[in-house]
């Protein structure tokens, strides 16, 4: 797993390159925009960690070039801008997730991680909670080791809890999740698939959110 | 205050006034000289009436008599009728026997009887007598003065027709003025387009273009604050995120951890929530706000921010909830998210661990209610009106310091209210105990888009949800 960490303030960019080493992760750190160009083309990194504020060019000018050369790098972007439309445009133009400055290591790590599955690492491909297990890579799920029968439905849904443990998922954006657009929802198919999930699954594994939606609590 | 048209009417007044006056003195000056060429024209011309007119050989001695005068005008002439040796031979009856002047041929003023009189001494036509007529000075001078005036009267009658024209005309030039100003005064204060220029007088044009050339700056120096805003945003997250991250590097390397670490770590989370809010406080301010209002679904916003405080809500316990109907209003996101985090983090952080927090949108007629409940120990009446103060927290000093908050949150709140021409209401929780914060906005048609997505396809009662799933477990 390789990091490009383009950051122009070097105490900021210590501070992470430091954290993610302890983390486990392999991390470069460049301080210009024109560096990261060239770098990026030469030696794609996995995931690029991105200031948007640098000096010498915008930091969204650079997503654009990962986005022309269609490498295959995960970009999150890091930013003191916070406002509606500079996320917008971050993510409009490809950027996979945004973190907003000051931020927890925590946050960076969690989010770190989800761009890592998605990069099909077998090392980080398990979620484990408890007693279940969810293999990402092979869509299995497992509770004390014994092998469950999910629906794809369930196991999707059961992802995309676990996915964010400790984060509350509206029932909105679960739906999103299950359903491509144009198919025929029942009013109550996501409460029917909990109720499913929760028969195979320890008693109190889904927190129920009233009025607003699920949640795998942290332990 | 001063009024350039009444300045215009009273000035032009004035100068009319005086020229008239002016006018009218030389006019009566010059009148006055030749009604006393007239008048002495009309005496010669008498003499000469009375040349033809009286009897010859009249003596001395037995003067003539005359009938008592029968018309009573305005101006009497009198006379006298003397010999060459100053004898009289005829009188008019206001006249004394001798004569009343020395006999020299010419025009001459007199005093006599308490008046001035206008005496004019001729000899007659055979040189044997002498005439002397006499006219009041006084009555002449009525007689001149009263002819003259009837010149002069109309002008004073027509001084304030005049003002009144006046003041109708200079309106009427004036208009381009007050059009000028009832534009600039109907703006809103963040319109800063320049103005029209066309059809403007050219007195005018210099002061519009100031006035462009000032609505201009202004513009950038509004758009320079909000980037200032921006940059400032980033000069101050950038090294608060590397004390941060550093501070958690400590956290980890340091083992037992050093109590002032944490002490550190608070004091940063402390100081990052300060310029969170400050730079808030300043995005939202009615006087400079850049944002554009479109739809917005309040409820989804909610949900939203309270999946946003997901670990926080762990943290201490708390159980919430959300109940109401999907409701829409016309608004600014990034405002009205911050409206709700600010609500819905005053719940968390002033209710006790375990509590109950509940979060509703309801749509009741044209109106759409924010509730904002929690069961923490609320805010006395007498202090509600104060809390929206900036830096203002309860308790003062003696605020229980275990809760971080700088006291700019309701602050911003209420900007935000302002900004959407919401209202908001401080009342008592429907919990046991508590505040329910109510904001209430004015309802928006939920938009129909064309295709509809899983999510907005479905439109689940909220509170159904729950129910099933408890009865579930």
């Amino acid at each position: 797993m390789q990091l490009l960490l383009v950051e122009d303030d070097s105490l900021l960019a210590e501070g992470i390159v430091s954290a993610l080493k302890r983390a486990g992760f392999a991390v470069n750190w460049l301080a210009s925009g024109k560096a990261a160009c060239t770098y990026l083309v030469a030696e794609p990194p996995d995931i690029l960690l991105l200031d948007l504020g640098l000096p010498d060019m915008d930091g969204l000018d650079i997503l654009k070039i990962v986005r022309q050369k269609k490498l295959r790098t995960q970009v999150l972007i890091l930013t003191a801008r916070d406002s509606t439309t500079d996320k917008v445009a971050g993510l409009d133009l490809g950027a996979d997730d945004y973190l907003t400055k000051p931020f927890a290591v925590d946050e960076l790590l969690a989010r770190l991680r989800v761009l890592e599955r998605r990069l099909g690492n077998a090392s980080s491909s398990i979620i484990s909670l408890h007693e279940v297990a969810l293999n990402t890579a092979q869509h299995q799920v497992s509770l004390a080791g014994e092998p469950l029968n999910l629906s794809r439905r369930e196991y999707m849904l059961l992802k995309a809890l676990m996915e964010n443990i400790g984060v509350i998922q509206t029932r909105e954006s679960l739906e999103a999740k299950l359903y491509s657009w144009g198919d025929e929802v029942a009013s109550n198919a996501i409460e029917v698939h909990i109720h499913n999930l929760r028969k195979k699954l320890p008693g109190d594994f889904i927190r129920t959110i009233r009025g607003i939606g699920y949640m795998v609590p942290k332990p | 205050m001063k009024s350039i048209r009444r300045f215009l009417v009273i000035l032009m007044v004035a100068i009319v006034t005086l020229a008239n006056f002016a006018a009218a003195l030389r006019g009566y000056l010059a009148s006055m000289d030749e009604a006393e060429r007239l008048f002495n024209q009309r005496l010669l011309q008498q003499v000469d009436l009375l040349n033809y007119a009286l009897p010859k050989g009249a003596a001395a001695g037995k003067p003539l008599e005359f009938p008592a005068r029968t018309i009573n005008a305005e101006s009497s002439l009198e006379f006298q009728w003397l010999d060459n040796n100053g004898a009289l031979l005829a009188r008019s009856a206001a006249m004394p026997d001798s004569a009343l002047v020395p006999l020299q041929e010419g025009f001459r003023y007199f005093n006599f009887n308490n008046y001035r009189w206008h005496v004019l001494v001729m000899p007659s036509s055979d040189k044997q007598s002498w005439y002397i007529l006499a006219e009041r000075d006084d009555q002449r001078y009525r007689l001149a003065e009263s002819m003259i005036l009837q010149a002069v009267f109309p002008m004073i009658i027509a001084l304030p027709l005049l003002a009144l024209i006046m003041w109708w005309v200079t309106g009427i030039g004036l208009r381009p003025v007050a059009h000028l100003a009832s534009e600039l005064r109907q703006r809103e204060a963040t319109d800063l387009r320049p103005v029209a220029q066309q059809d403007m007088p050219e007195e005018l044009t210099q002061l519009t273009q100031s006035a462009n050339e000032l609505l201009r700056r202004l513009e950038a120096s509004f758009a320079r604050e909000k980037r200032f805003s921006g940059d400032a945003a980033h000069e101050l997250r950038t090294p608060l995120a590397a004390l941060k991250i550093h501070c958690e590097n400590l956290l980890q390397e340091l083992q037992p951890v050093p109590e002032s670490v944490i002490k550190l770590q608070l004091g940063i989370e402390r100081m990052s929530y300060l310029v969170e809010q400050i730079l808030l406080l300043n995005r939202t301010a009615p006087d400079h706000f850049m944002g554009q209002f479109a739809p917005v679904n309040l409820t989804r916003l909610a949900k939203h921010c309270v999946v946003d405080y997901s670990a926080v809500l762990a943290q201490k316990n708390h159980q919430i909830e959300f109940n109401g109907d999907e409701c829409w209003v016309l608004g600014d996101a990034a405002a009205l998210a911050s409206l709700l985090n600010n609500l819905l983090g005053n719940a968390i952080k002033y209710t006790p661990p375990n509590g109950m927090i509940a979060v509703n949108t309801w749509l009741r007629g044209r109106d759409v209610v924010l509730e904002v409940m929690d069961n923490g120990p609320g805010i006395p009446v007498e202090q509600q009106a104060r809390v929206f103060d900036r830096f203002y927290r309860l308790g003062g000093d003696r605020h229980n310091s275990q809760t971080p908050g700088c006291g700019l949150g309701l602050s911003i709140v209420q900007q935000v209210v302002e900004l959407h021409g919401a209202q908001i209401a401080l009342t008592q929780s429907r919990f046991a105990q508590g505040l329910l914060v109510m904001v209430t906005f004015t309802a928006l048609a939920a938009p129909r888009p064309a295709i509809t997505s899983p999510s907005e396809f479905n439109k689940l009662d909220p509170s159904d949800a729950g129910e099933s799933d408890e009865k579930n477990n």
